[in-house]
């Protein structure tokens, strides 16, 4: 398939969802629609939108790695319902037990699904900050989310996470192996990727946004030390934490790379003028409004974090 | 414990004006705290169930009458402050861990008649006392910018107490953002490695005699510890700044008693005005009585040297600090 071709299929399916979804979930009784991008690693591509009650906190990539004898989900999604819908796809796909579950992150469209895999018992992987992280932000997140998804506070529960990785970690999947890395402060300050060594895919969650605006909740000067990371990594393709799989590595990176240097360099540039966080939030990052979706709502949001972290240069 | 907290946080006048009953809701509160997480846990345990996102009327107010009633006087007369205080806040909260909020007074402050206190109030939070600013009519404006978490949809309230003993209000109403915007630290590791140190942003050129804006920055997590661990549903202990004293050449610029709604790394705007050379002392208390002291030194020019624009390079022996 080709790069455009992925490109258009991943947005019928995420139209589809949203208004299957919208209409009646119940429709979906065979899970969620996923791509298999290489052998064996299926990945679920959620919509450009802030959560809401329409798409359930469908929001992020979500998927999984089957191995010979056992499956990782990786991200059960950003609802209990969009996590039983992933579960039944993989039923559908294999028989094989869900063994793992590994969460790239806290953000709660990537983790309020874990509760669907309960029966599964899987071990749950995580950053060795993410069990902290998960600490401090559930609170929060389950106050907002019951708003925005509809749902009872009881129905969203945070992880327990089982396993914590603090710099990399192989898992075997069954003649399949895939490493997990945990990485400095970046997207947040507990950001895990995994790579599949038998494709070469290289999960990079939110280290890697696409079309969506990137959402800098960690440090942006870390991101840009990550990706450089990142970028030296030799993988056959990429699996975003919001936009389309690429097959481009490390060119996939390139405007996540340049919106946040623009940021870097012209926060910089208020600061040194004795300029205000209200000034810099009015005007930086304006050129790259025609980049990215969901502009509006985060660019000021990331030159607020930007301001916080740079004002101490 | 629960005298030194009174003490602490509102000096003895304020503290005769609490009621009982209000007393007895804070013994019954975590002990070992800080005096502003008393009173909030206080405030906390009347409204168990409250400030939920998604729960509450848009423009909820129903906790401000029991913070009133907290602060000041039964009956305080609480007059309308359009004409005394200004307060900037973005209606939208961007980030919840970084809602900067102005407190911009409205008539000169002299030593007939000045703000004595500013408070800063934020409903809806788990500390709804954002910071209690105390000013003596001698550093020039009464004014401060900082930065807040706001948790929810609130209303943001300043209140002025001038030295008359009048109080007036201005308020206005905040919807947070939802997401991933967390208000916490975004790097904890970071946020605690430089516990204490302080960075003071001065104007290119600073006058004797003339109204300075200054920034202090102090380093610090400034954790809630109203988070609990999912798992174990220990919470995380919390750790804050309480207090900060400015003083220039020994007088008092301003104070600041202060808690968790401040977000990590607090930041204040303030102003002073430097007569003569001298030395910006910054004291800042944390929750731990971890006590930090910096200083700044302080070479304005006189009124007539840099009063008129200069090049660039002139410009540059007006500086220091």
């Amino acid at each position: 398939m080709t790069g455009m071709a992925r490109v258009a299929w991943a947005a019928v399916i995420a139209l589809t969802l949203v208004a299957e979804l919208a209409v009646s979930p119940r429709v979906m009784a065979s899970g969620l629609p996923v791509d298999e991008v290489a052998q064996g690693v299926f990945v679920h591509r959620g919509v450009h939108e802030d959560a809401s009650n329409a798409n359930l906190g469908d929001i992020a990539n979500i998927g999984f790695i089957v191995g010979g004898k056992a499956v990782a989900v990786i991200d059960p999604g950003g609802s209990p319902r969009v996590g039983g819908l992933l579960r039944e796809t993989v039923r559908s796909f294999t028989d094989k037990p869900i063994r793992y579950l590994i969460l790239t992150h806290a953000h709660p469209y990537h983790v309020f699904g874990a509760s669907a895999f309960a029966a599964d018992k899987p071990r749950i992987f995580g950053h060795a900050k993410l069990p902290s992280a998960i600490a401090r932000r559930s609170a929060y997140y389950i106050s907002t989310f019951t708003g925005i998804l509809g749902v009872e506070a009881k129905a969203l529960k945070p992880p327990a996470v089982t396993d914590t990785v603090s710099d990399r970690l192989e898992l075997d999947l069954g003649g399949r192996t895939l490493v997990l890395r945990a990485h400095p402060t970046a997207h947040t300050d507990h950001d895990l990727t995994v790579f599949d060594t038998q494709t070469q895919t290289l999960w990079a969650s939110d280290l890697l946004f696409r079309e969506r605006i990137p959402v800098v909740d960690g440090s942006i000067k870390g991101w840009l030390r990550v990706g450089e990371h990142l970028s030296t990594i030799s993988a056959q393709r990429v699996v975003p934490g919001h936009g389309p799989v690429s097959a481009d590595w490390p060119e996939a990176l390139a405007d996540q790379r340049r919106y946040l240097e623009i940021l870097v360099r012209d926060v910089r540039a208020v600061l040194k003028a004795n300029g205000t966080l209200e000034s810099a939030v009015a005007t930086v990052g304006e050129e790259e409004r025609p980049h990215w979706l969901l502009f509006d709502d985060y660019n000021k949001r990331n030159v607020t974090a930007s301001f916080v972290e740079l004002e101490w240069e | 414990m629960l005298k030194q907290a009174f003490k602490a946080l509102f000096g003895n006048t304020i503290k005769n004006r609490m009621r009982q009953e209000r007393g007895q809701i804070m013994i019954n509160s975590r002990s070992g705290l800080g005096a502003m997480t008393a009173l909030i846990l206080g405030l906390a345990t009347i409204f168990s169930a409250g400030a939920m996102a998604g729960e509450q009327d848009e423009r909820d107010e129903s906790r401000w009458p029991a913070i009133r009633d907290f602060i000041f006087y039964e009956n305080q007369n609480i007059q309308d402050g359009s004409e005394v205080i200004d307060l900037g806040v973005p209606y939208r909260a961007l980030d919840a861990a970084v809602v900067p909020v102005t407190m911009k007074a409205l008539f000169p402050q002299t030593k007939e008649r000045f703000i004595k206190t500013l408070y800063l109030i934020i409903d809806n939070n788990p500390s709804p006392l954002g910071g209690m600013y105390k000013f003596n009519g001698k550093n020039g404006d009464a004014s401060i910018t900082t930065r807040v978490r706001v948790n929810d949809y609130t209303y943001v309230r300043a209140i002025a107490e001038t030295n008359d003993g009048k109080v007036y209000m201005v308020k206005r109403y905040v919807k947070a953002s939802g997401g991933c915007a967390a208000p916490v630290a975004k790097d904890q590791e970071a946020a605690k490695a430089n516990i204490g140190r302080m960075k003071l942003k001065l104007p290119e050129r600073i006058v004797a005699g003339q109204t300075t804006v200054a920034q202090i920055l102090v380093s610090h997590p400034n954790n809630s510890g109203f988070q609990a661990d999912p798992i174990t549903l220990l919470s995380i202990p919390s750790y804050y700044m309480k207090r900060m004293e400015v003083t220039y050449n020994g007088d008092t610029v301003f104070t600041l008693d202060t808690d968790i709604s401040m977000s990590t790394d607090p930041s204040v705007h303030f102003s002073f005005v430097p007569k003569d050379k001298g030395e910006i002392k910054v004291r800042v208390i944390d929750s731990k009585e971890k006590v930090f002291v910096k200083k700044w030194k302080i070479n304005p020019v006189p009124d007539n040297q840099c009063s008129t624009p200069r090049t660039a390079e002139k410009k540059t022996q007006c500086v220091e600090g």
